[in-house]
C-alpha cells in the first residue's frame, strides 16, 4: 500500500498573511518604480522648462503613478513568488525594504525634482 | 471647477496633510515595541493618508493644466521645484504607510519580529516623510496659491 504525500497545512491566515506581505512589498516597489521612472525622464526625455509652458495635455505625474503602479503590481507578484520559494529570507529582506523605499524616493526628489 | 472651489481644495489638503502627520507618527511611535497591537491605528491612519493623497492628486491635474504651475514657476523656480519634491515625496509616504498598514492588519505573527519591525519602519518612514512634504506644501502655498 503506497503512502500518500502529506502537504505542509496552510492555514487561511497563513495565505492571507502572504498576500499581504506580497503586497507591502508590492506597495514599496510602487515608490521605488516612481523615483526610477522620474530619473529616466528626467535623463532620457527632460521637460521642457515649465516657465515656458502654460498649458499642457497629459499630466506626467499621472503617467508616472500609473507606470509605477503597473510596475508595483509586478513587484508584489515577485515578491509571492520569493515568500513562496524562501519566507525567512524574504521577511528578513523586509526591514532593509522599507528604508530603502524610503531612501530612493528620498534621493529622487532632492536630486531629480 | 472654479478657481474658488481649487483654492478651498487646496486649503483642505493642506489642513490634512498636517493631520497626516499627527495621524502616521502615532503607529510610528506605538509599534517601536513589536508586542503592541494597533490595528485601528495603523488603519485609521493609512485611510487618511489615501484620502489626502487622493485629494491632492485630484487638484494636481488642474494646477497643471489651466497654468497655475506656470505661473508658480514664473514667479519663482524655486518654489516650483520645492512644490514637485513635495509631490514626489507624497507617493512615498503613500506606499510606505500601506505597506506598513497591510503588514500589521494581515500580517502580524509575534514570532516572527521582522514584520513586525518592517511594519514599525514602513511607518516611521512614512510619518517622517510626511512632515516634509506638509512643510513644503505650506511653504509653497503660504508662497502663492490659485
Amino acid at each position: 500500500m503506497s503512502e500518500r504525500k502529506v502537504e505542509p497545512t496552510r492555514t487561511r491566515a497563513t495565505h492571507l498573511a502572504h498576500l499581504a506581505l506580497s503586497l507591502a512589498a508590492g506597495a514599496c516597489v510602487v515608490a521605488i518604480a516612481y523615483a526610477f521612472t522620474r530619473l529616466v525622464q528626467a535623463w532620457v526625455y527632460p521637460s521642457p522648462d515649465p516657465r515656458t509652458v502654460t498649458h499642457v495635455a497629459h499630466v506626467a505625474f499621472y503617467w508616472r503613478l500609473a507606470q509605477s503602479a503597473w510596475v508595483g503590481g509586478l513587484g508584489a507578484i515577485g515578491a509571492s513568488a520569493l515568500f513562496a520559494r524562501a519566507p525567512e529570507r524574504a521577511e528578513r529582506a523586509l526591514p532593509a525594504l522599507a528604508l530603502a523605499t524610503a531612501l530612493a524616493i528620498t534621493l529622487q526628489g532632492v536630486l531629480v525634482p | 471647477m472654479s478657481v474658488a472651489t481649487l483654492r478651498l481644495l487646496e486649503h483642505v489638503h493642506g489642513h490634512l496633510g498636517w493631520l497626516c502627520v499627527a495621524a502616521l507618527a502615532h503607529p510610528a511611535l506605538v509599534l517601536r515595541d513589536p508586542a503592541r497591537r494597533a490595528r485601528l491605528s495603523a488603519l485609521l491612519s493609512t485611510l487618511f493618508t489615501a484620502l489626502t493623497f487622493a485629494l491632492g492628486a485630484g487638484i494636481y491635474g488642474p494646477f497643471s493644466r489651466d497654468g497655475a504651475r506656470h505661473a508658480l514657476y514664473v514667479a519663482s523656480q524655486r518654489h516650483g521645484l520645492l512644490f514637485e519634491r513635495k509631490e514626489h515625496l507624497a507617493v512615498g509616504v503613500l506606499a510606505l504607510a500601506v505597506a506598513g498598514c497591510l503588514t500589521h492588519l494581515f500580517a502580524y505573527d509575534r514570532a516572527r519580529p521582522a514584520r513586525a519591525r518592517f511594519a514599525h519602519r514602513a511607518f516611521a518612514c512614512s510619518a517622517g516623510l510626511a512632515l516634509v512634504v506638509a512643510t513644503l506644501g505650506t511653504l509653497v502655498a503660504a508662497f502663492k496659491s490659485w
